[in-house]
């Protein structure tokens, strides 16, 4: 699933339904972030729900295209080893 | 803690932080391009300023503020050191003494805060108009030591549900965090984040822990949650002691056992998870629930409790520290155990015999292991000796200014430990001495040169342990002890008569007489009322000795010789008469029985007998004591042999009952007017007895 250019709290409920969507329908979720610059917390939030969901389903979460500016948000949501 | 408890920890803590500036100012003095020693007393200033402005002793606060900024220029290079500005330093630290400790007037100590604070801007270059002091948050945040200038701060935030509706993105606030240093730790606690179907994904509900490394104060940390500061769960600490120390990223944290086997790959995350469910559900132990569900060995679990053991050890050394008083009740509470055990030990030998072989049996067991807590006891009453060495540094550089001498005191041994108290009382005795090594020993520069000596006189303090024992010694390079002048004062003051002979260590253990002083003008150091007889009895209060060896125009030796405990000793019971009497442990060397013909007496010696082709000095104890004896006859009785200072004589006894610990009970002054008692215990069945001073006991003849 291709991501837009910055998440935040006013569209993260789209995000959020369509990554819960595409995690009832596929085994493995790659989402393209190569137009996103920013993430804010509460897309933060909904991709470790998230990845946590996919390990109990036994499903993978990939994250592609990530910039380096997007690299440092990431791992400051704990989303990425530091 | 209330706020006298605070007082009391930061005039503990000044106290440790003044002794080592004082010692480390003097050594800078010697050393004055010493860039660790001058980090580290800009340590020292900056640490009393931030702690004596918490404690709300805000005239220390500026006045050290004054005296940091006067040593950040010393720290920069743009200020060399020299006799003036330690002068200065000394001097404010003598005042931050007197404020802190003393119980000076007021207007007078105003007086000289205001003197020290105008030249200490002189130097400065600073006119009267103070310059904005630092903001006081500023040097409270950075309070725990700045070490290379690098803190660690602990940070704890979790965030309000609702905060996303304020427009604030707490990632971005963490941004802004990560743009004052690094983080070397980082977790979001996910637990707090709802499983992802019951998301709701406009509510927030991060929360992070993190540890950052920076050149900044709390200040500025604090700046970073302005805006959250006050209605979310934020907080900050200081760690910078818990971590500085530690090279790299080591941490000190406290580790689960979860956490520690899967860092080593014998469980994965989601393993634990499930582990830790079950455990909360079920009240297991994790370590058990893993053995038994085949994730891991046993030996692994057992690994892993090892290691999170030494990290918990590891943070415990880092944290602990005891007011003393408690280790003194310890002490005398395990001497009533040892007091108790005895009486137990009477009742095993009056009971039947098989009960008694029982009761004997678990007895020895519980010896053992009250001797192992009298060891680990000891131990942390152990002190090393090196702070109160530091402490006359400062000392002997004032006294040898004074007395216009060159002098350096070099330490040895700092490390050894001796016994909380024999620490504390031993100070005075040393500075007594060092300070008549400085003023009868030590000669002028001069005087030096003439006689082929380096210019600078030496003192060296040396402490090290031999025997069961702890020896200081204290040594100069001076003139040595003037034997000539000590009889002629003897003379004067009717210790000696003109005509007789007397051994070089005779006339100098005069020294030790009480009113004893050779100086003509006393001096402002020495020869002021306490003489070496205080000296001496200070130090055998202490149960140890002392002893002088001097070589003329090479110098003198003082040793001490201390107890490495106070409280326990191993002892001899011996019985003479209907009395019980203990000879310490330490100083017996056999017991044996003589032959008549062994026996004589010697003409100005009293009795002696003969072992093995020496003859020792024999004490009857009922004549010292004026108690009665079974045995007369030295051929009927027991002869124990004790030795003391190289020295050995033989007391005669009745009877010899054993071995045990004794713990030594002080008799008052007017009791024991008798050298030859050290102190007295209680015995098993609730009877006194008095313990023998042997070394006392040996001078007390020889003095005869």
């Amino acid at each position: 699933m291709k991501v837009e250019n910055e998440i935040n709290v006013k569209n993260i409920r789209e995000f959020y339904l369509s990554l819960k969507n595409e995690l009832e329908k596929s085994d493995e979720i790659i989402i393209d972030f190569s137009d996103t610059v920013r993430i804010d917390s509460s897309a933060a939030q909904v991709l470790l729900s998230a990845m946590k969901r996919a390990a109990e389903l036994d499903k993978q979460i990939k994250m592609e295209g990530v910039s380096p500016e997007l690299q440092v948000l990431l791992t400051l949501a704990g989303l990425s080893q530091l | 803690m209330g706020e006298g408890g605070l007082t009391e920890v930061f005039l503990n803590e000044s106290k440790e932080i003044i002794g080592n500036l004082e010692s480390d100012i003097v050594t800078l003095e010697e050393r004055n391009d010493d860039q660790e020693i001058i980090n580290r007393i800009f340590r020292y200033f900056h640490t009393l300023k931030g702690s004596s402005g918490i404690a709300g002793f805000t005239v220390i606060y500026e006045f050290t503020h004054n005296l940091e900024s006067l040593f950040d220029k010393v720290r920069s290079g743009e200020m060399k050191v020299n006799r003036n500005i330690i002068d200065i330093l000394l001097d404010s630290i003598d005042y931050i003494k007197e404020e802190l400790f003393g119980n000076a007037d007021p207007d007078h100590s105003g007086k000289i805060r205001a003197e020290l604070t105008e030249s200490i801007n002189s130097f400065l270059g600073k006119n009267e108009e103070k310059e904005e002091t630092e903001d006081f948050m500023d040097a409270v945040g950075a309070y725990k030591g700045v070490g290379s200038n690098e803190r660690f701060f602990r940070i704890r935030a979790a965030f309000r549900e609702d905060i996303f509706s304020n427009g604030i993105d707490p990632l971005m606030v963490i941004e802004d965090l990560s743009g004052l240093g690094d983080f070397t730790y980082l977790a979001v606690d996910e637990k707090r984040i709802p499983d992802f179907n019951r998301l709701d994904p406009e509510k927030c509900y991060m929360a992070w822990d993190i540890i950052l490394k920076t050149q900044f104060d709390e200040m500025k940390i604090r700046d970073v949650f302005l805006f959250v500061y006050d209605d979310n769960e934020i907080d900050i600490e200081n760690v910078t002691d818990k971590y500085s120390s530690a090279k790299g990223n080591l941490f000190l944290e406290e580790k689960k056992l979860g956490e520690i086997l899967v860092e080593k790959g014998i469980i994965n995350d989601n393993e634990l998870e499930d582990l830790v469910r079950l455990q909360n559900d079920k009240n297991y132990k994790l370590g058990d629930i893993i053995v038994q569900k085949g994730l891991a060995s046993s030996k692994q679990v057992d690994d892993a409790l090892n290691e999170q053991d030494r990290l918990k050890k590891k943070i415990e050394i880092s944290t602990v520290r005891v007011d003393s008083t408690k280790l003194d009740n310890l002490m005398n509470l395990l001497g009533e155990i040892v007091i108790g055990q005895a009486s137990l030990h009477r009742i095993a030998d009056e009971i039947e015999e098989e009960k008694a072989f029982i009761l004997k049996n678990s007895l020895y067991g519980l010896d053992r292991v009250t001797r192992e807590f009298q060891e680990q006891i000891m131990s942390i009453r152990m002190v090393p000796i090196g702070p109160t060495f530091e402490q006359f540094k400062r000392f002997v550089r004032d006294a040898a200014h004074s007395m216009g001498k060159e002098i350096k005191l070099r330490v040895e041994g700092g490390d050894t430990e001796l016994d909380k108290t024999v620490i504390e009382k031993i100070g005075d005795p040393l500075k007594h001495m060092i300070r008549n090594a400085l003023d009868h020993g030590i000669e002028t520069a001069d005087e030096r040169k003439k006689a082929g000596k380096p210019p600078y006189g030496t003192v060296t303090l040396k402490a090290y342990h031999q025997e069961g024992n702890v020896y200081i010694d204290i040594i100069d390079d001076g003139r040595g002890v003037n034997l000539e002048k000590i009889k002629k004062k003897a003379v004067t003051l009717g210790l000696l008569s003109p005509e007789e002979e007397i051994t070089k260590e005779k006339l100098i253990s005069i020294i030790f007489s009480p009113g004893f002083s050779t100086t003509e003008q006393t001096s402002d150091l020495s020869g002021r009322g306490v003489g070496m007889d205080v000296v001496k009895t200070n130090i055998e209060e202490l149960r140890g000795s002392v002893e002088i060896r001097t070589k003329d125009k090479e110098g003198t030796l003082i040793r001490i010789k201390l107890p490495l405990t106070l409280a326990i000793i191993e002892g001899m019971l011996v019985r003479i008469g209907r009395s019980i009497l203990i000879i310490p442990l330490l100083s017996v060397i056999e017991t044996i029985q003589v032959k008549k013909e062994d026996y004589k007496t010697v003409e100005g010696k009293g009795e002696v007998i003969l072992v093995r082709g020496e003859y020792l000095s024999l004490v009857r104890l009922n004549e010292l004591f004026g108690m009665e004896a079974n045995f007369t006859n030295p051929w009927e009785a027991l002869i124990v042999i004790v030795e003391s200072g190289g020295e050995r004589i033989g007391i005669m006894i009745d009877d010899l009952i054993g071995q045990q610990q004794i713990v030594i009970k002080s008799l008052d002054n007017y009791i024991s007017t008798s050298r030859s008692i050290s102190g007295a215990t209680i015995l098993g069945d609730g009877k006194v007895a008095l313990i023998l001073d042997i070394h006392g006991m040996a001078e007390e003849i020889k003095n005869k």
